[in-house]
């Protein structure tokens, strides 16, 4: 390998931008202009958990009484599905470090299948009940129990907002996640460092402390 | 493999180890809400769980916990909200003491219908169509 002299005067690597010192640098760089975007996207959910908090507190007995139709086992095991999403991406940013790239990709398509069985409870078995029961709010709107209709609706606002903010968020993930697969099967030469792996890998967990929150917020509302 | 020595590699026990963490966790939370703690502590479970959880999977997943000092406050810059969230809730929290023209629900406002109506003295705005005073025949 020949050694260019850089103006830094450090030794030469070929993994190494000109605009950047070192490696060391570089794959910082990489993480911080992640972490910018994973801050933003957090302030982004952020108004939505606030309008939640504000509204919550303002009608707790209507929301309790919206929250016991949301049923706590598919919330559960979405929330399994995704933690063991997390613990599979986080396994293949482990394996991109070591370039075993046949595990790799096995960790990679695993996540992927977790993100679909996520959003497929999420719109088969969850969704699809709330529109067959007229809980959706807007002029089909029909709530026969308790509580005033008016709030009810606000709750499920709520609940279709952030769930399905935050599931467009997976099924971003899933197109993410499968370009990575794509490219890192076809070799290309950006995805033969294993920065953009733990970059997507970033966006990933930060999908799943959303659900994180989610879940107990919604779900596991106390009276 | 001199390569290998610039980035830290996570080992795959403290990678298990925090997946297994996080599910009894997860177990814990519906546990707890199971169980009557008050509303107040149950919130607090709730909420106190699903913190412990986003710091296990930022500080070990998200390898928050083996990077750069300028990364960890990139992270921490995350937690900016909590605080802008504290003081909107400080302003509909003391709305009691300072009150806002049109808040309170009984003023014909969307404030809490349990709080009770302001009197005049709480008024800081009069009302801007005050009922037709009656007018002598």
């Amino acid at each position: 390998m020949a050694t260019t002299a850089t103006p830094h005067g450090a030794h030469h690597d070929d993994r190494v931008y000109h605009q950047f010192e070192d490696y060391e640098q570089q794959t910082d760089s990489y993480v911080i202009g992640m972490w910018c975007f994973v801050v933003q996207e957090i302030m982004f959910f952020g108004a939505l958990f606030m309008a939640y908090t504000l509204y919550r507190w303002k009608y707790q007995d209507d929301f309790y009484q919206a929250r016991q139709t949301l049923n706590i086992l598919w919330g559960a095991v979405n929330t399994t599905v995704l933690l063991t999403s997390s613990f599979s991406m986080a396994l293949a940013v482990h394996y991109a470090q070591q370039k075993k790239q046949a595990l790799q990709q096995a960790c990679l398509f695993f996540t992927l299948l977790c993100a679909c069985a996520f959003l497929f409870v999420k719109l088969y078995f969850e969704w699809a009940e709330k529109f067959r029961l007229h809980h959706v709010m807007g002029p089909q709107f029909h709530w026969t129990g308790s509580g005033s209709p008016a709030h009810i609706q606000l709750f499920f606002s709520l609940y279709f907002g952030m769930t399905g903010l935050h599931g467009v968020h997976v099924l971003a993930g899933i197109i993410v996640i499968g370009i990575l697969m794509f490219m890192t099967h076809k070799n290309y030469p950006s995805v033969r460092d294993y920065i953009p792996t733990e970059l997507v890998g970033l966006y990933w967990h930060f999908v799943d402390i959303v659900w994180i929150f989610l879940f107990p917020l919604f779900y596991l509302m106390p009276k | 493999m001199s390569e290998h020595k610039d980035h830290h590699i996570t080992p795959i026990s403290t990678l298990v180890g925090t997946f297994l963490t996080l599910v009894v966790l997860m177990a814990l939370t519906i546990f707890s809400s199971k169980i009557d703690l008050t509303p107040l502590g149950n919130n607090i479970a709730n909420l106190g769980i699903a913190f412990v959880k986003a710091t296990l999977v930022v500080r070990i997943f998200m390898g928050l916990a083996y990077s750069s000092k300028l990364a960890k406050l990139f992270g921490l810059a995350g937690f900016v909200w909590l605080v802008l969230m504290g003081i909107t809730f400080g302003d509909y929290a003391t709305r009691k003491w300072e009150p806002v023209h049109g808040w309170y629900a009984k003023d014909g406002g969307n404030g809490n219908p349990n709080d009770p109506a302001p009197t005049e003295q709480m008024r800081v705005n009069p009302d801007p169509n005050p009922p037709a005073e009656k007018t002598e025949e």
